[in-house]
């Protein structure tokens, strides 16, 4: 095979890669649900993304006792597979259970896929890939004074989440 | 002037004075690199890529909020295309050139991957985004035979496994098979800038796995002095793997060798300080099988590598006896009950020793580069020694104006004498 004829399908495949990542996270953007969390900010940086704000949800951790909770063995260590069904309340949307295989929904509630970090005996520390909001070089250190941020997330029928926008 | 503008004057001259033939002196030259002019444009060129690549990565981390992210994305995918095509249009008539275009497509891969994962928030395990470069790069570098993208995957490769920080069987077997992947082509092409990227994330992965399992093994909570232990092994391993006949080829054998003793140098000044000897002192009660195994198998390897022809014994006992005496003394600080200071005391003195070996292999062998790195390791020590020492025992201010006359009469009197032998060297090999 010619030289040029590799390199064209390289690039070609390097191309639809990058396409491939933008691709995904445009489907949950456009066909998701709005779900609006709560969170509290802190402030990093990354060296090849900037600035960015850490998030921690409400619907980070988890207290068993106070959702319904589908996961028969907890275990400490490890990061599973788990799905959270979430369920609008007054402004925010909340965790009503937790469960290791997809959840039959009711009307009105969304399912969202985490992974659980550790179980502390009491409660599920998770993370759902959404704890990272990228802003420009300077807005961190604004954004971290404040107390709490409601974020926007849309969240697909696969459980799949993408930050949409930062609500003030 | 350079060497092989030297050889090719004096070859002329043989020629015109009907010593060897015109074809003769065109095979003489031919078995040397070329001058470092050559060198110099592509190492120039390199670090205008390197430079450009950092700064565009570093534009994009700045998101700046007045670009669209159609504009953003475009900006990643246009620059990435062209700099592969140019790199495939210069390829027959500016290879040098083409080597850096070529470099900077897979750069521009690369910052597409962290651009979009910032325009959308993705906060994914960071490790699979070095991974994803690594094989979005290693394809070039495989199918192309491209040398620079193959270095920038065996760094990619170095930094992957240090950020995954994980012991688990997948990732060892994974890593261990893009490890081998890399090697092989490093020495097919052949490529001496790859090999020296690659020798150092090999070892970065063995320290962080054996470090790993360590971990796992013990609730000690400093373990980083295995680190440097495993360090000074696979650097000394390294030095005499560059007298392997397989290393004999383009500049494999100085790149072993001078990575080898780098990497020797950076751990033994690391041991030099309290906290390793506190490490070797806890080390007795501890699970260290991993650790061990990798003893046995550098030790036994060199050993083989080392004396793998008889011819010679005597010889290659003189030349690798600073070696030996290193692998016995950590053998004993492992198992003996010493005293953690006897232990800090052996491992200064270990530190010393290497260095003026170092010195002394460069002096006998009339290597600049050598001579240069065991006077460079010899100052640092001191100084270090100075600093460890004196700090508390000398009023501050005598402290730094003594330190500073050391460090300006030492360094002088040790930098004069440095040129004054390689200056004679250099008389010996132009005959001048």
């Amino acid at each position: 095979m010619k030289r040029s004829l590799k390199l064209v399908i390289i690039v070609f495949l390097q191309v639809i890669f990058l396409f491939s990542m933008i691709g995904f996270k445009n489907f949950t953007m456009y066909t998701g649900t709005p779900v609006l969390l709560k969170t509290s900010p802190v402030d990093p940086w990354d060296i090849f993304r900037g600035e960015y704000v850490s998030l921690s949800y409400e619907i980070s951790r988890l207290e068993s006792s106070k959702i319904k909770d589908n996961i028969a063995k907890k275990g400490s260590a490890g990061s599973k597979l788990a799905y959270v069904v979430l369920e609008k309340k007054e402004k925010y949307w909340d965790a009503v259970s937790i469960s290791q295989s997809k959840p039959v929904l009711s009307n009105g509630q969304v399912y969202i896929k985490g992974r659980v970090m550790y179980y502390d005996g009491k409660a599920y520390n998770l993370t759902y890939g959404i704890e990272s909001y990228y802003v420009p070089e300077g807005e961190g250190v604004k954004l971290e004074r404040q107390a709490s941020l409601d974020i926007l997330v849309r969240v697909d029928r696969f459980g799949n989440s993408v930050i949409e926008r930062l609500v003030k | 002037m350079g060497r092989a503008s030297w050889l090719k004057k004096e070859t002329d001259l043989w020629v015109e004075k009907e010593i060897i033939s015109r074809e003769q002196a065109g095979q003489i030259v031919a078995l040397y690199p070329q001058d470092n002019k050559n060198r110099l444009i592509s190492i120039l060129l390199i670090l205008g890529a390197i430079l450009l690549g950092a700064g565009i990565i570093l534009f994009f981390a700045s998101n700046w909020q007045y670009l669209p992210k159609w504009l953003k994305v475009g900006l990643v995918i246009v620059p990435l295309i062209s700099f592969h095509i140019s790199s495939q249009l210069m390829h027959s008539k500016y290879p040098k050139l083409s080597a850096t275009l070529s470099l900077l497509g897979c750069i521009m891969f690369g910052a597409g991957i962290w651009l979009i994962a910032q325009i959308y928030h993705i906060n994914a395990h960071f490790p699979n985004g070095l991974l994803f470069w690594f094989l979005g790069v290693l394809p070039v570098a495989f199918f192309l035979r491209e040398p620079l993208p193959l270095s920038l995957s065996s760094l990619l490769l170095g930094f992957w496994v240090v950020a995954e920080r994980s012991s688990s069987p997948a990732t060892i077997f994974m890593a261990l098979f893009f490890f081998a992947v890399v090697f092989y082509l490093t020495y097919s092409m052949p490529s001496p800038f790859a090999l020296a990227a690659v020798i150092i994330s090999a070892v970065a992965f063995v320290a962080t796995e054996i470090f790993l399992i360590l971990e796992n093994n013990n609730n000690a909570s400093d373990l980083a002095f295995s680190v440097f232990i495993v360090l000074l092994l696979c650097g000394q391993l390294l030095t005499r793997l560059s007298r392997h006949p397989v290393n004999q080829i383009s500049y494999f054998a100085v790149i072993f060798e001078i990575t080898g003793i780098i990497i020797s140098g950076i751990a033994l000044f690391a041991m030099s300080f309290e906290f390793v000897a506190r490490g070797f002192y806890e080390m007795h009660n501890m699970n260290m099988a991993a650790f061990w195994i990798l003893y046995l198998l550098a030790a036994s390897a060199g050993l083989y590598l080392a004396f793998r022809d008889r011819a010679g014994l005597i010889a290659k006992v003189k030349e690798n006896l600073v070696w030996m005496v290193m692998l016995l003394v950590i053998f004993i600080l492992l198992i003996a009950p010493v005293s953690k200071m006897a232990i800090m005391i052996t491992l200064n003195l270990l530190m010393f020793v290497w260095a003026l070996s170092v010195i002394i292999s460069g002096y006998q062998k009339q290597n600049s580069v050598y001579f240069t790195l065991g006077i460079f390791a010899f100052l640092i020590f001191t100084t270090t020694e100075y600093f460890n020492f004196f700090w508390q025992m000398l009023p501050k201010s005598l402290f730094f104006i003594v330190g500073g006359l050391v460090l300006i009469v030492g360094g002088s009197l040790l930098e004069h004498q440095r040129r004054k032998v390689i200056h004679s060297w250099e008389e010996v090999v132009t005959g001048l």
